[in-house]
């Protein structure tokens, strides 16, 4: 009954405040003596996992900021449309993520800091593609982008039909894309491009240099001003004192040019910061480009090393895919069941409750229901301590809806007959359920059940949105990390395949099993077709 | 005979109604302890209807079924007492085929009853050898012939010691050649005192086992008697076309 309420949430809900604990954020900061920060960790250099260990750019500059606040930073990787939701739904007190900082998300609500890098858009194309220098030829083109940045921003404000924006939740994937000659160019990031044409795309170049000023800033929560503030006065000491000089040479490996620094002093007011769309500074664009394509094959090639390298870290990750589908089939086979005999026999209200479940996960999306449980629950109180447990209960909830359908088949399928028998000898409809009709349920659900769990299996992938680092999202960070996302995404199939075949040749085996035991076994139901 | 011994079933105004069909239309019928009664009529008369109403597997829409002295109702929480004490056979045997012979037959007493399992086991093997299978004991339902199964479900139905027992037509699913195998084992029981109702085509068997022979059409009983007045010298015109049918075939 629980089960169905929590899945209405989403649609019933605006998403309020649930913030009794007293003060703003930056008292609740200092009251639990920790600055959580929200980021997406497949965004080289600025976050991303290397040996499953987060760093970047924004990694050095968070632990410094927490630092000067006098608390300790704890770092929650998100998928990055997760980590735009993860203020509102108060898992985060900030954001650190490469985010830049613009007139369309202030008025989302979100209160940024003073700006603390100076990038920009730049476009990437194939080599040998001349067509392409400048904004003005994407025009006719098709562009791919990250979804839901201010690259795919730029893309749409220059008028690239719709149908021409491919829009990819990583990176290399988009630039994978254009080396397919699926779309022509990609723009994003030059600090994330040029790392990522650098290490495995050297078939492609930056052209057009950077065609938008762009200043990435931290975000918090709406109205959270003192915070910001807090932020900012940490933020000015890092860049004076010698800190940010050193992060930044780090992970851009460039120094950091005084007009660079200039330029982001003279933004230091982040109420004025606004993105002009039509700036292009096109200056340095030729030696740029020039610089950054020296001598690098392209990877088009299975890299198997990597594949190797990451192992460790691959099958860690298919152990917490393995944990959720296994705990997930547990619970969801309880809840299944009992949702099942509910439906065939409580009383009539509780019935329709169950269809009404039912109905609600069979027909919304399970992304959906997932994002509920770990963005919506937390508003009215209910709330998970641990990502891999709330994926394991979002996961728990739809596949109950599922297995409780696959149940009440198995239970309608066996013959009445069964059922009077049982009531005949004196049984009651407890005893008959329990010591007729359930056994035989068992064995003739016990194929669809395999099925569930392989999907299951693989529907588990969609838990990495809420930060559960499984098979999946290790794969899009390595993939992130180390630039070769056929690579990884063709060793993390390998995985699930290598999961999902014993499950699938054990589903024949029992079908096949059941099929002679059908043939004899189930001879009252054959008798009743024929009768 | 029938007025000696106290009825130990005693229906009385008994009506059935599916939806718009009124199967059943007011049977008035008493059963004395040891009497075995034989149930004919043509296929939709209502037979099984009757019997499934006397241990409520169908809810009767009017009237009274008494048995001993226990109002059967579908109020009376203790119906599945009264159903351990009415054994029923079904014409598909309905086993359960997930459970052995042996299985079958103790399944009631251990579930039910709560007899011991050593007890239930020894009662149940020596059931099996009353119906001739002690070697089958172990054997799945679908390991066994028509026949065979029919028997192991007449053992589970005496498993708790019954004192009538219901019988829809219990060997009209079996191939001809293991009718007899089935008949044998009611034979038998109608031999040690069984009271029994059967619902049947099988006149033959009426007129050897049976004490009386109800035929029912049309949601009544037309007629009643012994095998001999039914089966021979029907006096009803239905009675008389329904048996010429079933004769000459
Ligand atoms: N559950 C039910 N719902 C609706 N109609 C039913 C139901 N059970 C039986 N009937 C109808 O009631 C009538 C009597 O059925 P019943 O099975 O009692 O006949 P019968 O005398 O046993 O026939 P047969 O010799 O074929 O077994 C039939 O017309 C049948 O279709
Ligand atoms: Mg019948």
């Amino acid at each position: 009954m629980l089960f169905a309420l929590l899945c209405l949430l989403p649609i019933a809900a605006p998403v309020r405040s649930f913030a009794q604990n007293s003060g703003d954020a930056l008292d609740q900061v200092r009251a639990r003596k920790k600055l959580i920060i929200a980021t997406d960790a497949t965004y080289p250099p600025f976050e991303y996992k290397d040996g499953g260990k987060l760093m970047g750019f924004d990694v050095d500059l968070g632990n410094e900021i927490a630092k000067r606040l006098g608390v300790k930073a704890e770092w929650l990787p998100l998928e990055w449309t997760a980590v735009l939701g993860s203020l509102e739904a108060h898992k985060a007190d900030l954001i650190l993520s490469g985010m830049t900082i613009t007139e369309e998300r202030k008025k989302k609500g979100y209160t940024f800091s003073r700006p603390y890098f100076l990038s920009g858009q730049s476009i990437v194309r194939r080599n040998d593609d001349n067509s392409i220098n400048g904004l003005n030829d994407l025009k006719q083109k098709t562009v791919s982008v990250q979804d839901e940045t201010t690259g795919m921003y730029a893309v749409q404000k220059i008028g690239v039909p719709a149908n021409h924006i491919m829009k990819f939740d990583q990176l290399p994937e988009a630039l994978t894309d254009v080396r397919n000659h699926k779309s022509d160019a990609a723009v994003a990031d030059m600090p994330a491009l040029k790392r990522l044409v650098r290490m495995s795309f050297g078939d492609m170049q930056i052209v057009g240099g950077i065609v938008k000023d762009e200043y990435v800033g931290a975000a918090a929560r709406k109205g959270e001003t003192r915070l910001a503030q807090a932020i900012n006065e940490a933020l000015a000491q890092i860049m004076t004192d010698g800190t940010y000089a050193s992060i930044y040479k780090k992970w851009i490996q460039e120094p950091a040019t005084t007009r660079m620094l200039g330029k982001l002093d003279a933004m230091r007011d982040q109420g004025s910061v606004t993105v002009k769309d039509t700036e292009e500074i096109l200056s340095n664009a030729p030696t740029e480009s020039a610089a950054l394509n020296t001598g690098k094959a392209p990877g088009v090639s299975i890299r198997w090393n990597l594949l190797w390298n990451a192992r460790k870290l691959l099958l860690e990750g298919a152990k917490v895919t393995l944990i959720v589908t296994f705990f997930t089939l547990i619970f969801g086979a309880v809840a299944g069941l009992l949702i099942a005999l509910a439906r065939l026999s409580a009383p009539p209200p509780i019935r329709a409750l169950m269809v009404f479940y039912v109905e609600i996960v069979r027909g919304t999306p399970l992304l959906m229901q997932i994002y509920a449980i770990y963005f919506v629950l937390p508003a009215f109180g209910l709330s998970f301590d641990n990502p891999i447990k709330a994926g394991i209960a979002a996961l728990t909830l739809n596949a109950a809806a599922y297995i409780a359908e696959i149940f009440r088949a198995g239970i309608q399928s066996i013959d009445v007959g069964q059922m009077e028998a049982a009531r005949a000898l004196g049984l009651d409809y407890r005893g008959a359920m329990r010591w007729v009709i359930l056994p035989q349920t068992l064995r003739r659900v016990l194929p669809p059940l395999t099925n569930e769990a392989v999907a299951l299996l693989k529907d588990s992938s969609l838990v990495s949105v809420i930060s559960v680092t499984e098979l999946m999202r290790v794969g899009k960070e390595v993939a992130a990390n180390t630039a070769a996302p056929t690579t990884l995404y063709l060793g993390v199939g390998a995985i699930y395949l290598a999961m999902t075949l014993p499950l699938t040749s054990l589903v024949r085996k029992l079908e096949k099993t059941w099929q002679t035991d059908a043939g004899t076994g189930a001879r009252p139901t054959r008798r009743q077709k024929g009768a | 005979m029938t007025t000696q011994n106290p009825p130990i079933l005693a229906i009385q105004g008994l009506h059935k109604r599916f939806g718009d069909l009124e199967v059943l239309k007011g049977i008035d019928l008493s059963v004395a302890e040891g009497e075995v009664v034989g149930l004919i009529g043509p296929s939709g008369s209502g037979k099984s209807t009757l019997l499934r109403c006397i241990n409520h597997l169908e809810q009767p829409t009017l009237g009274r079924i008494q048995f001993r002295d226990t109002v059967i109702q579908e109020s009376d929480r203790n119906i599945n007492a009264v159903r351990t004490k009415i054994g029923m056979v079904f014409q598909r045997f309905n086993l359960f085929p997930h459970l052995t012979a042996l299985q079958n037959i103790m399944l009631a007493p251990c579930k039910v009853s709560g007899v011991p399992e050593a007890t239930a086991k020894k009662e149940a093997l020596a059931l099996l050898e009353q119906v001739k299978l002690a070697e089958k004991a172990d054997s799945f339902p679908a390991q066994l012939s028509g026949g065979q199964q029919q028997r192991v479900a007449i053992a589970r139905a005496l498993a708790l010691k019954p004192e009538v027992l219901l019988f829809d037509e219990p060997t009209s699913a079996l191939d001809p050649e293991l009718v007899g195998e089935v008949l044998e084992v009611m034979r038998d029981l109608a031999k040690r005192g069984s009271t029994m109702l059967i619902a049947t085509h099988e006149m033959g068997f009426c007129k050897e086992a049976a004490g009386r022979v109800l035929f029912l059409d049309g949601g009544v009983i037309v007629e009643q008697g012994t095998p001999q007045q039914v089966l021979e010298s029907p006096t009803e015109p239905r009675t008389r076309a329904f048996l010429s049918r079933v004769l000459n075939r």
